[in-house]
């Protein structure tokens, strides 16, 4: 039975609707069957969110039952963790961009951020595998604009070869859904896919 | 990041949100009217129908309020064309008066009513389950549990209001609108192409002008119509009994929940479990649940919202000469409040089965240890949001008054005033009420008060509010945050800012001069991103006597970059000088914009996500704060 669990977590305006959306396609384009559930009305006030994506060949609703998500796509260190409690088994992968967006009350010193290091300690003792890296650094080196971090993550995703779909679908996909921003997301989805390669 | 211009990929699948497949679904019906007011989950479905209907004989508009939309679309329907409208649950309250009287008459053209709930209250101020509409109206009411089935049963529901000759509600939920799945891209069903084009209007007064003896005729009409309205349900495919015929257990759902039911079933041997999933949630198909019923000895009731279908079911099984046992949320099986997930559904479905609850160990202590580690996300506004100056000008005026005044909030994106850095507003509840609390306190302490609304909000429902406080000589200030747009619902017009659904040019509601004309004396517009200028209006206003009002007007900072963008027009950033910062935390603890931070002890901004709004330079108390000429 073909299935994945996917969580997209991060804040709001980082973009984890988009890559949702390519993700699903992808998995449309494979012949699966692909629900997936948005978080809104946070979406651009600074709020977490998540977008869980539930693919196979049976999938019927869009919540992810608790400690069943296969892979954790992580826009944000500390939402990567917020969300892995509930939803992290044994087995999951876990893609976290190592680059924190501060939330208000550490910006104004009432709280303290944790250590990004401290972070992926507590996700790497209860996931089954940990890719980190920079993505907000790499989309703005790749692209020169951290906007692009979403895409640069959906690179890092699709080098990991969970849905049998070739590159060129997410590039098709990719290309169609976001129209004349097309070029630089293309520059970013390789960015992302050389990293997770590597 | 999403450009504008796409295009659907080849294959003869979709991957869109529930909303869009209703919004197709009307428009595969050949729906000609559209109206309706924006709330989350609800206001996709518009913003589809204005940008995909490629049909020259479709209307859609955003109305101004909730009411309006119905009237229009009864309007509509008179004319003999199909008409729809959509609303969140709360806005559906507003239509319940129109309709309790159009419900007599009953409609030509086919009117289909949307409403959004919102389970757990993603973005709502109450959990409301509009289906208890549907049989206080006693019309047709219609639960898809997928987008598919949201597409197609959308299409049909237009049919069944013409067969019924009454409106026909079709609710949604939060995560059936808000979740995107497979859609196929044919039409939805082809029984559904009928289309009124040119019907001659026929008056007939003694229908539709209800008054006097006509309207115990209707009454009865209505009463008589019922069982039309059964005999559709009964032939309605949508509703499905899955059984062998020789199970002594059943699972009666509905929506959604469906969906939570199979996912939850894979877990168990549920060979002895038959499943009867309804479409219809209002009337019940009365020989589909006898036949569901019949040999059984325990159900149970798995729905979104209260226990609905439940106390229906628990209504008809008291008929019955066998005892059944019914478990559901009036039983504890499942939890009264809330929305229901596959974990929530399993175990319910665990005890009905009589079989053990697969485990999944949850990492609890990981889940405290990110509890204790991790700081919350408050919602707050965005970087250059106009509310940012008003509230902090509001603030600040209200310190130098003698007593604490008692702020009245409405619903928008200032609602989040209430949140720090602000901390404002004493009571909210729903949409236009702040002018009322505000005025109905002044009456009963001898104070200011003072109310906080938006734009769209304002013309939605506070403006009968402001005559009223006028005419009964109320001591307010009204707020008038006028921000161009409906921003918390996801940025869609409004009559305050000159444009329509569809991006047409119209006339911009002039806001001063009906103010003014409302009867208010003092009434003063500002640009909230001028704080000197902000805070003298305020400091003034709050020691007017009588009914003042303060217009803050300024575009979303959402839609100023959006504009910006479209022009290829930057905004110089502004920047801090750490020479001149004396790290004294004034700009970060009054104003929290999320473009602004710390670097080290001294204050700094992220030149990417400031929008040169340049509140922060104003409130700096030393002037270390300026615009970037270099970052243009």
């Amino acid at each position: 039975m073909k299935s994945l669990n996917i969580i997209i977590s991060g804040v709001g305006g980082q973009g984890n609707i988009l890559l949702e959306r390519i993700i699903g396609k992808c998995a449309i384009a494979a012949g699966w069957k692909a629900t997936a559930a948005d978080t809104f009305g946070a979406a651009q006030r600074g709020g977490s969110v998540v977008s869980q994506i539930r693919l196979g060949d049976k999938v019927k609703s869009s919540l992810i039952p608790q400690g069943k998500c296969d892979v954790i796509i992580g826009l944000e260190p500390g939402e990567a963790l917020r969300t892995a409690g509930r939803y992290v088994a044994g087995n999951t992968l876990v893609i976290v961009n190592t680059s924190p967006i501060l939330p208000a009350k550490v910006k104004t010193g009432e709280c303290a951020y944790p250590p990004v290091k401290d972070i992926l300690l507590l996700i790497e003792n209860a996931a089954g595998r940990v890719i980190h890296f920079d993505a907000t650094g790499l989309a703005k080196k790749a692209t020169g604009d951290i906007r692009y971090t979403n895409i640069v993550m959906a690179g890092a995703f699709a080098s990991q070869k969970l849905l049998p779909v070739d590159l060129e679908t997410y590039k098709t996909i990719i290309t169609e859904t976001t129209g004349v921003f097309a070029k630089k997301n293309l520059m970013a989805f390789d960015a992302g896919l050389k990293q997770g390669s590597a | 990041m999403e450009g504008s211009l796409e295009s659907n990929n080849a294959h003869d699948q979709d991957f869109i949100l529930g909303n869009d497949a209703i919004a197709q679904g009307a428009i595969d019906a050949n729906v000609g009217f559209v109206a309706g007011y924006p709330g989350t989950p609800s206001s996709e479905i518009i913003k589809y129908i204005a940008s995909n209907a490629n049909n020259k004989n479709l209307y859609v508009e955003w109305s101004v309020n909730e009411m309006v939309a119905i009237a229009n679309a009864l309007g509509a329907s008179l004319a003999g064309k199909r008409a729809m409208v959509t609303m969140k649950h709360a806005g559906f309250n507003w239509i319940v008066d129109a309709l309790s009287v159009a419900i007599l008459s009953g409609v030509r053209g086919g009117l289909v009513l949307i409403t959004a709930d919102d389970p757990n209250c993603h973005s709502s101020a109450n959990e409301q389950d509009n289906r208890f509409y549907g049989q206080f109206l006693r019309v047709l009411t219609l639960e898809p549990s997928d987008a598919q089935e949201a597409k197609d049963l959308t299409c049909e529901a237009f049919a069944l209001s013409e067969k019924s000759e009454l409106p026909v509600i079709l609710r949604t939920v939060t995560r059936l609108s808000h979740s995107r799945s497979n859609v196929g891209k044919t039409s939805a069903r082809s029984g559904c192409t009928h289309l009124l084009q040119d019907i001659r209007y026929v008056k007939d007064a003694e229908r539709f002008y209800v008054t006097g003896a006509r309207t115990m005729q209707r009454r009865k009409w209505h009463m008589a119509q019922q069982a039309v309205v059964e005999k559709l349900v009964s032939e309605l495919s949508f509703n499905r009994l899955q059984q062998k015929g020789t199970e002594k257990k059943l699972i009666i759902t509905s929506g959604v929940a469906y969906n939570y039911v199979l996912d939850a079933l894979d877990n168990f041997d549920s060979s002895e479990c038959a499943i009867l999933k309804l479409a219809s949630v209002y009337p019940l198909p009365v020989s589909l649940i006898n036949e569901a019923l019949a040999g059984k000895e325990e159900i149970l009731l798995v729905e979104e919202g209260e226990p609905f279908v439940e106390l229906q079911i628990k209504a008809f099984a008291a008929n019955l000469s066998n005892r059944l046992k019914i478990y559901g949320k009036s039983t504890g099986q499942l939890p009264p409040v809330g929305e229901l997930n596959i974990d929530i559904a399993a175990k319910a479905i665990a005890e009905l089965l009589d079989q053990p609850l697969p485990h999944v160990a949850l990492r609890q202590e990981l889940i405290d240890k990110t509890n204790e580690i991790l700081p919350l996300r408050t919602l707050g506004y965005c970087a250059g949001c106009p509310h940012t100056g008003t509230m902090y000008a509001l603030k600040k005026a209200i310190k130098k008054l003698p007593y604490e005044p008692f702020i009245g909030g409405d619903i928008g994106c200032y609602t989040l005033m209430s949140f720090p850095p602000f901390e404002l507003g004493d009571a909210k509840y729903n949409m236009g009420t702040s002018i009322g609390l505000a005025s109905g306190f002044s009456k009963m302490v001898d104070q200011k008060a003072i109310a906080v609304v938006g734009d769209s909000t304002f013309i939605h429902a506070g403006i009968p509010m402001l005559i009223n406080s006028v005419y009964n000589k109320s001591n307010l200030l009204l707020v008038l945050v006028d921000n161009q747009i409906t921003a918390m619902t996801g940025a869609q017009p409004n009559a305050g800012m000159g444009e329509t659904a569809t991006g047409e040019k119209t006339k911009a509601l002039d806001f001063f001069k009906l103010v003014k004309a409302c009867g208010v004396d003092y009434v003063r517009m500002v640009d909230p991103y001028d704080v000197e200028a902000t805070l003298k209006i305020m400091k003034e206003a709050v020691v007017q006597n009588g009914v003042a009002v303060v217009i803050t007007h300024r575009a979303c900072a959402l839609m100023a970059a959006r504009e910006n963008l479209r022009n290829e027009k930057t905004v110089p950033a502004y920047r801090v000088d750490p020479d001149a910062c004396i790290a004294c935390g004034t700009c970060l603890k009054t104003l929290s914009c999320p473009a602004m931070g710390l670097d080290g002890e001294k204050a700094s901004i992220e030149a990417y996500a400031c929008v040169g709004c340049g509140v922060c330079a104003q409130v700096c108390p030393k002037g270390a704060i300026s615009q970037d000429s270099d970052n243009s």
